[in-house]
């Protein structure tokens, strides 16, 4: 019975926004607003949701803290960010509306939070994805290597396209007439090349979508809801 | 037994790699080595829309949809075509579903709006951002009717009171929008292109991305879907050079005008400043050439040994 109820509300909520999309209503009339109010809906069970994932989270670190687990101190010092994000950011919101970036000054709260987003957050977030530039470098160094015919071609790709990606690229031939130029062959390789197989891709993705969401919305879908005794 | 030259060469040791890493970046930050950009046909296609621009076509929407982690690329996309936008007097409003995002679009306007006169309320708004469970579902709630969605900018100011806001006088949906431009680190165009291009399709849509994601959108753009691209930090720079290009020529006219001094300050910190991803190319071509020079020495010497052990078989087997 519950899970019947289950797959007649999916349905339902999935028909409204298929009939929708194909047979757009007018402004006001009930089926616009019915995908209206649905859409506001989904926002508000997206909200619950990103409650329960808090609470997971909270509840999951702070029983390795009390029970004192292996590796404690890293949920004590999450518990505490989150503490002080949360405090702050609704603490401060009704003294400034816009927080810029790298200011400093104001109350105590808009200062703490602050020094905590443009002071610690910004710079540790930027720093740890810059990391990866070092990791492109020595993997690209220890695992390109020319073992065959189609690897050369996409050795030679590779660096025609990174060359004529940086103006370096363009100094080295700029004097060349226009079809010599490597950023000339960087546009050609990247919007016909890889245009291609992009789109070949994304016709695959998307047919794979499609027949995924269809058995999600015709509730044909194994595990969550539509096999356990509810 | 110490192993042949060319073994170790395939092998050098990581933190000699990033150790040469480093030096390459640093030593244009040093020269102050610079090149000339060229510029492609995609970032010229956004250059050439916002130029386009017609008073009646509507704001522009850019969707800021990055932070610290992206900033390196997005940010100079942001600031650029924000700087464009303002030059031009093209409105535009700002929106996310991150936070970062409008805060940072937000300051950009704010250092450059001086330069060209230009006031908050009347040449742009601030959505701040709308958090949701998905991408799809907020531009699909947006859509259709923006002041309800969004019903305050991020100073708290409604949508609907136009005397503070009058560059919402004429924007009720997407549709009164001229073009969106969205910037972000992860593919957020697709969604724009499958959900507001097919209702609306005299909206233009354009896209800022880092270089992993830019390759996506180019079947896009062979299908008009999308007008135009900026590929990472090589597009903000070849975008700054068109702008610098055009801010030099104005600033020149206001001289002869006699604009007033702190206008034609504001115009030069500007035309100094927002460079940030022209002189950051320098830092990259030294990588990338580093990378490449590290690949090519590593196949060389692979390929070397390849052929040793060749020429050793038949000198066994002989």
């Amino acid at each position: 019975m519950k899970r019947g109820l289950i797959r007649l509300i999916t349905f339902a909520a999935g028909l409204i926004l298929v009939v929708e999309y194909f047979w757009p209503g007018r402004p006001g009339d009930w089926l616009d607003v019915s995908r209206r109010n649905y859409l506001d809906f989904t926002a508000v069970v997206g909200a619950f949701g990103l409650g329960v994932g808090w609470y997971q989270l909270v509840h999951g670190h702070a029983v390795k803290l009390a029970r004192l687990r292996k590796g404690w101190f890293h949920s004590l010092g999450f518990l505490l960010t989150v503490v002080a994000a949360i405090g702050l950011g609704i603490y401060t919101r009704g003294m400034s509306p816009e927080h810029k970036p790298g200011e400093f000054a104001g109350p105590w709260p808009q200062q703490a939070w602050s020094y905590m987003t443009w002071g610690l957050m910004n710079p540790l977030v930027a720093s740890v994805f810059s990391l990866l530039a070092f990791y492109v470098a020595s993997a690209a160094y220890r695992a390109f290597r020319i073992k065959n015919w189609e690897a050369a071609l996409m050795m030679a790709a590779a660096i025609i396209v990174m060359l004529g990606q940086v103006p370096v690229g363009n100094a080295l031939t700029y004097h060349l007439p226009r079809w010599g130029q490597l950023p000339v062959w960087k546009t050609w390789i990247m919007a016909t090349i890889n245009g291609s197989a992009q789109r070949a891709l994304l016709f695959g993705m998307a047919v794979g979508a499609i027949a995924t969401s269809l058995r999600l919305w015709l509730g044909l879908e194994r595990g969550a809801f539509f096999e356990r005794r509810l | 037994m110490q192993q042949p030259w060319y073994v170790r060469l395939q092998r050098i040791d990581r933190r000699i790699v990033y150790l040469f890493l480093v030096a390459a970046v640093a030593f244009p930050m040093f020269t102050q080595l610079r090149f000339p950009t060229f510029t492609t046909p995609e970032t010229q296609a956004v250059y050439d829309a916002v130029e386009r621009w017609q008073p009646g076509d509507g704001p522009v929407l850019i969707m800021a949809d990055w932070g610290a982690a992206s900033w390196g690329e997005n940010g100079p996309q942001t600031q650029t075509v924000v700087a464009h936008c303002l030059d031009r007097g093209v409105p535009f409003a700002i929106m996310s579903t991150g936070f970062e995002g409008p805060i940072y679009t937000s300051h950009y306007a704010d250092q450059a709006a001086p330069a060209f006169g230009r006031e908050y309320g009347k040449d742009w708004v601030n959505f701040g951002f709308k958090a949701g469970p998905n991408y799809g579902q907020i531009i699909a709630a947006f859509m259709p009717d923006v002041v309800k969605f969004v019903q305050t900018d991020a100073k708290g100011t409604p949508l609907t009171d136009h005397d503070k806001l009058p560059i919402m006088r004429n924007v009720r949906t997407l549709a009164d929008f001229y073009m969106v431009y969205a910037i972000g680190a992860g593919t957020t165009i697709n969604d724009w292109v499958g959900l507001a291009k097919p209702r609306y399709p005299k909206v233009l849509l354009s896209y800022g991305g880092t270089a992993v994601t830019a390759p996506e959108v180019y079947p896009l753009m062979d299908s008009k879907q999308v007008v135009g691209l900026l590929v990472g930090m090589a597009g903000a720079a070849e975008y700054e050079t068109l702008n610098a290009q055009r801010l030099k020529k104005e600033l020149a006219a206001l001289r002869a005008q006699r604009a007033p001094p702190e206008r034609l300050q504001a115009l030069e910190k500007l035309i100094r400043t927002a460079q940030h991803a022209t002189w950051g190319m320098s830092m990259q071509s030294a990588a990338h050439l580093l990378v490449i020079l590290f690949v090519i020495v590593g196949n060389l010497a692979y390929l070397y040994e390849r052929r040793r052990a060749a020429l050793d078989r038949e000198a066994r087997q002989a």
